[in-house]
């Protein structure tokens, strides 16, 4: 603007601001600040959903309504509350659901509370604390942005040109339907099997593999399992109807190792799970390994609001993070009590061990905890749970016992299951179930009931041994934590009794990750922490579906229907080689069993959607012929897939048909023949438990926008529930169409539409336990439920109506804990009360499948190794590969975040970041370009942040760029070209290029040495200038 | 406040003057406020509880309706060095809605003015001529910014359209840390007043002497000293 036009525009507005001046003496008089003010001052700013007024009265806005809907920015799965504009049907915002367990931390309203009585709560006008606000973090309030994204796909659409080359065709549902049931030449490559005839064909998918099953084991479907309900559907279909054993997550390459890890301290199995959370409000000393409060799973809303409280509202919480990388959660405001401490990536069960070590040799462990070796003898010394420090483990190669626990059997003195320990006062042998306290050091022979005499030793004095097998030194080296350090830590967690914590999430996946969490536990298990008030909490993240069968009754059985057979083996070998056609045909031919021709697991099933796609692509047991892919994208988050497994997605000889079922298109569905449109967290029937929860609740919802998705022919939604109903029908399997499911008094329900299922389901839930009140009217306007209710009407008995809708007016149900303490420990209900484990027995039976030894029923501690034993830095030398390689989550992307443009804008790049004096010795500054150097041959080449928050010898890329989908690269829709945005392409991922095992045959991954899950740490790197 | 013997380490590109040292606790600033004995709204951002997630950044731009990358907010996000430790320097920023505000003196339209009524700082967008006087005359970074899809300038306003409705602002419904707090720092009942009394709260660039009303507890005096802006590049990705 030049000076003159500058003058002129002045005089026009001196005029004006005369008349705004009049308005603030009228607003000061006491009158309300005028919409058209607002309008004025914020002209691009939303108008509210409702407001207050001086009677603090809510007034509603007519053009918008209000919804509880949940929150998918992540997979924790929070509660939103959104406003809608009515006109475009647009949520114009989302914030926390304060009914939840995880959005309003410590305090959320309770379920009598009416939904407009919560809001004004949560208001100015209320006056009341706003602590009491319930949040949602940046992804969540970015979210809205995804619903009308350009790149978002609505239509069902069918490659044109070769697989990956994203050039797509409209088609209509039914063509899409009828082509994947019949198959035929869909693409002039050649004639293709449809899904009808996979199912149907009776053979062998590899005759050479018999128990793997049948050819219709030969379809693959990779999933989320974060979806709650609609997870559980797409699994009903698979397992019951279809009977497929080849269903993939992304679980075991995320890092469930350490999940599965952590409960072999707490049950005497291998296959469950157990990730415990910090008690904030009375912890007081917290260690954070791998994980940072409040992200990477446990709930960021939750996590970092009671991690503040804690900071902030007590003197007596100490805590330290312990990672690779500074996050943002040890704030410098808190020096006293916060502390970050840097880890060499790789280093976390040397820790562990130190730790362990420091604790047992100076006698700092609960020593009447651990000499309990039953309830009775713990509840006599005012415990609430006891372990098998005290159980005396044979010790004898020749006995059938060897390695187990000596059995009262064994001893004459009763039954199996009945172990053995050494009275503490009298030195006798008697049975575990004593009352009395049992010796934590023995180790000498028995008498058994024969007379012989065997070796014992208890599995306290084991662990001691164990934990002494390599020296302080060594560890510290390991670890790169001063020996002075680890001391100060071990003394720290023995000062508090059992109010101390150790807690981790997925940030520790060396090749030891599952026997890091063991360990972890174990150090918890010295003080006797679990259940305890300040101690371990157990019962996080548990939903409906975890607590009761949700879906067989009090109403409904969904289940309740003729359930196909599933045979065989799945594909990603999680089950007993020696029950194998293979290891049979070897003992037979005189062979050696040992080494199997591939890895194996026989933990917990893994349902690994890498380990699937490995299989396919070595064509062991076989190739697949057709991929449903929903909700998921392995060859981005697995680490070290893409190479291994790209070549053998892309040629449709090897597998015929893939289908993808998504609202975007991922780095792996980018390879599928058709895409099916899904719905969106807003558009969704959504029922799932809250990462971060600490007890029993569920976010449910009904659709409370209109979906973007194409519609069939019938005038429903296309999404995924609707596809899988519909191939189902047209196939015949059972549990779809009519006669679906019962209610419990035997009456069949036809299953055609997502509402179908959902609202039975909601029923259900409604009902367990106290059976839920009915709203108010002026609840179910309120939340918009209204607009749902014809849905209930019209598939409920009209008493099951009001308390399912009242749920729904809620966004979920919620259990309240009204005492969160009994004494000294957790009330029970949010106890998990076991018998924690020093010996995992179970482990002990379950032999490797490389040397068919059994595993060690301990912790261990080892070098990384490969399948065949063979150490990892005997293939990758330190001199080559000086550093370790880390990754980690960033605070603002999830896996779907990047296609938030407010999110991206709030990050240009991801970095290579490693310690300043590492970064100088390869003439590295920040800012610098650089290449990390894989021993697979690859590089990952970005921009270098070198400063002092990074570990030595370790370097860190964060996950969450680097993408080439979502919106990244330029799609071709009929002929039209949508251009890729720049900003959902920067950065670097570091998965595709981290290593695999060599020592396996073909394709491969990088696995855990005690689960098989895949492993993604502590990897050899190098790093060189460019 | 003691001076904890920090070093900001901050990172490429991150340019950041300190400026005039002037060691004013905001008590001063508050009296100031008192004195006119009105409703006056504040904000007061409690830096131990601000875990630098940033959901304050994106719901302000969700409610006011700005591109993605102009912002009214930010975190300011980068390590800082205490003693031979690491920890993480988390600041959100933004219009301090001032008591002797510079922006508005400068204002030739009388477009940006400071309400009676509440003492928010807004600018009328339909006087604003852009003529980013009240930019330049700011000492607080980017905290005012010409928004793109007006032409005319914008800045937090404490979201007038919520705040003047009983509502409150966008960013403190959803901190997720429970660090930002608002109210009127005159209603001696009111959470914010408490706050005050019973903090030590501190101002950035007090001797700017513009008598902010956004406040910080946990802000060292060599940090409040520090001219921050809104438009650092954002290099802190963890």
């Amino acid at each position: 603007m030049d000076r003159r036009n500058f003058l002129k525009a002045g005089s026009v507005a001196a005029v004006m601001t005369a008349g705004t001046a009049s308005t603030q003496v009228m607003s000061s008089a006491g009158s309300k600040t005028s919409d058209a003010d607002i309008n004025r001052y914020a002209p691009t700013s939303l108008t509210p959903e409702y407001r207050f007024d001086a009677d603090n009265k809510m007034i509603e806005n007519q053009e918008q309504r209000f919804a509880f809907s949940k929150c998918y920015g992540c997979f924790n799965v929070c509660g939103a509350r959104l406003s809608i504009d009515n006109k475009t049907d647009k949520v114009l915002r989302a914030v926390g659901n304060p009914y939840t367990l995880t959005n309003n931390a410590g305090q959320p309203m309770t379920m009598e509370t009416s939904p407009k009585d919560a809001m004004f709560q949560l208001s100015a006008a209320s006056g009341l604390s706003q602590s009491n606000r319930a949040t949602l973090c940046g992804r969540g309030n970015a979210v809205p942005d995804a619903f009308d994204d350009e790149h978002r796909i609505t239509t069902c659409m069918k490659r044109v040109g070769k697989r990956g080359d994203n050039k797509w065709q409209t088609i209509s549902y039914e063509q899409m339907l009828q082509e994947v049931v019949d198959g035929g030449d869909l693409f002039g490559e050649g004639y293709v099997d449809g899904l009808k005839a996979i199912h149907a064909n009776p053979a062998l998918a590899n005759p050479a593999y018999p128990d793997f099953g049948p050819v219709k084991n030969q379809l693959l479907v990779s999933t989320s399992s974060e979806q709650g309900a609609r997870a559980d559907f797409m699994h009903r279909f698979v397992a019951e109807s279809w009977g497929t054993p080849n269903i993939g997550t992304k679980d075991s390459y995320c890092g469930h190792q350490q999940v599965a890890g952590c409960a072999l301290g707490c049950f005497d199995a291998v296959d469950e799970m157990a990730l415990p959370q910090v008690d904030y409000e009375e912890s007081k000393f917290a260690i954070f390994i791998g994980t940072n409060p409040g992200t990477s799973g446990n709930g960021l809303n939750v996590g970092s609001r009671r991690l503040s409280k804690a900071r902030s509202d007590r003197t007596d919480f100490k805590y330290v993070v312990i990672d690779p990388i500074l996050r943002s959660l040890t704030s410098e405001t808190d020096t006293a009590n916060g502390e970050w401490l840097p880890i060499k990536s790789g280093g976390d069960t040397a820790l562990m061990f130190a730790m362990l070590q420091y604790i047992i040799n100076n006698e700092r462990y609960r020593k009447p905890y651990l000499e309990a070796p039953s309830q009775a003898s713990a509840d006599a010394v005012g415990e609430m749970n006891y372990t098998n420090a005290t159980y005396l483990v044979v010790k004898d190669k020749k006995h059938p016992l060897y390695n187990q626990f000596l059995t009262a059997e064994a001893c004459g003195l009763g039954a199996a299951e009945v172990k053995m320990v050494i009275d503490k006062q009298t030195g006798q042998l008697v049975t575990g179930d004593s009352e009395q306290a049992a010796t934590l050091f023995y180790k000498d022979s028995v008498t058994l009931g024969d007379g012989s005499q065997v070796r014992v030793e208890t599995a306290f004095s084991l662990l001691k041994q164990r934990v002494n097998s390599h020296s302080m030194q060594d560890l510290s080296e390991r670890c790169e934590i001063p020996i002075a350090k680890i001391e100060e830590l071990a003394k720290e967690f023995t000062s508090h009794g059992r109010s101390v914590s150790i807690e981790t999430n997925t940030g520790c996946n060396a090749t030891d990750g599952g026997q890091f969490a063991f360990a972890m536990i174990m150090l918890a298990t010295m003080v006797g922490a679990h259940n305890a008030k300040g101690g371990m909490m157990h019962m996080g993240g548990v939903g409906y579906a975890t607590m009761y069968d949700i879906y067989d009754g009090p109403l409904y059985n969904l289940m309740d229907f003729e359930h196909t057979e599933v045979v065989g083996f799945n594909a990603e070998r999680s089950g007993d080689y020696e029950q194998s056609h293979e290891y049979q045909q070897k003992v037979v031919q005189g062979l050696n069993p040992y080494p199997a021709n591939e890895a194996w697991n026989n933990t917990f099933v893994q349902d690994n959607s890498g380990e699937l796609l490995v299989a396919h692509a070595n064509k062991n047991p076989f190739n697949f012929k057709a991929w449903i892919t929903w909700s998921t994208n392995p060859i981005y988050g697995c680490s070290g897939l893409q190479d291994q497994v790209e070549d053998s997605i892309k040629d449709p000889k090897q597998l015929g048909l893939i289908i993808a079922l998504d609202p975007y298109i991922n780095e792996t569905n980018v390879f599928a023949d058709y895409i099916v449109p899904d719905t969106l967290q807003y558009e969704q029937w959504a029922n799932s438990r809250m990462w971060g929860s600490e007890y029993i609740g569920d976010v449910a919802c009904v659709p409370v926008v209109e979906s973007r998705t194409a519609k069939t022919a019938n005038g429903d939604h296309v999404n995924m529930e609707q596809f899988i109903i519909d191939i189902s029908k047209s196939i015949g399997l059972k549990g779809f169409g009519d006669n679906a499911f019962k209610d419990l008094q035997g009456k069949s329900y036809s299953l055609n539409t997502p509402a179908d299922f959902y609202v039975p389901l909601f029923a259900n839930i409604a009902h367990t336990g106290t059976v839920l009140p009915s709203p108010t009217e002026e609840d179910i306007k309120f939340t918009s439920v209204e607009r749902a209710l014809p849905m209930f009407e019209a598939r409920l008995k009209p008493q099951e109506v009001g308390p399912t809708a009242f749920m729904l007016t809620r966004g979920g149900r919620y259990e309240r804990v009204d005492k969160r303490y009994e004494g000294e420990f957790f009330n029970a209900a949010m106890r998990m009360d076991t018998q924690f484990q020093i010996y995992n027995e179970s482990l002990a039976r379950v032999k490797d499948s490389y040397t068919g030894e059994y595993n060690d029923g301990l912790p261990v501690y080892d070098v990384d190794r490969f399948w065949d034993g063979s150490a990892v830095r005997d293939h990758w030398s330190e001199k080559e590969y000086p550093f370790n390689f880390s990754t980690f989550k960033l605070h603002l992307r999830s896996p779907y975040s990047v296609s938030l443009p407010r999110i991206t804008a709030l990050g240009d790049t991801n970095y290579i970041q490693l310690h300043q004096d590492d970064a100088a010795r390869y003439n590295l500054k920040s800012g610098d370009k650089a290449q990390v150097l894989s021993p697979k041959g690859k590089y990952l080449e970005g921009i270098v942040q070198a400063d002092k928050t990074v570990a030595r010898g370790t370097i860190v890329v964060g996950m969450g760029y680097g993408h080439t989908a979502f919106g990244a690269s330029a799609v071709e829709v009929d002929g039209k070209v949508r251009p890729g945005i720049k900003e959902r392409g920067t950065g670097i991922c570091p998965n595709a290029f981290n290593v695999v095992d060599p020592t396996r045959k073909g394709a491969s991954l990088y696995r855990d040495r005690t689960f098989g899950s895949t492993a993604r740490h502590g990897v050899p790197v190098g790093i060189k200038k460019v | 406040m003691l001076d904890r013997r920090r070093a900001l380490k901050l990172l490429a590109g991150g340019a950041i003057a300190t400026t005039g040292v002037m060691f004013m606790p905001a008590g001063n600033a508050i009296a100031v406020i008192r004195q006119q004995g009105k409703k006056r709204l504040a904000m007061v951002i409690d830096l131990s509880r601000c875990n630098g997630c940033k959901a304050c950044v994106v719901s302000c731009g969700m409610e006011n309706g700005t591109k993605p990358n102009e912002h009214r907010t930010q975190v300011i996000q980068t390590s800082a060095e205490i003693g031979d430790k690491q920890y993480a320097f988390n600041l959100p920023i933004m219009c301090n809605n001032c008591e002797t505000p510079s922006c508005v003196s400068v204002c030739p339209t009388g477009a940006t003015f400071k309400r009676e009524e509440d003492g928010i700082v807004v600018v009328d967008s339909t006087l604003c001529i852009g003529c980013n006087y009240c930019i330049q005359a700011c000492p607080y970074g980017g905290v005012r910014f010409t928004n793109s899809t007006t032409g005319t300038v914008d800045k937090c306003n404490f979201c007038i359209q919520r705040t003047s409705r009983g509502l409150l602002p966008a960013c403190v419904e959803t901190c997720t840390g429970g660090a930002r707090v608002f109210g009127d720092i005159n209603d001696v009942n009111s959470e914010i007043s408490k706050l005050l009394s019973q903090s030590n709260p501190m101002v950035l660039q007090a001797s700017k002497q513009t008598s902010p009303n956004v406040f910080y507890i946990g802000l060292t005096q060599e940090e409040s000293n520090t001219a921050f802006s809104i438009h650092s590049p954002q290099l802190w990705q963890r």
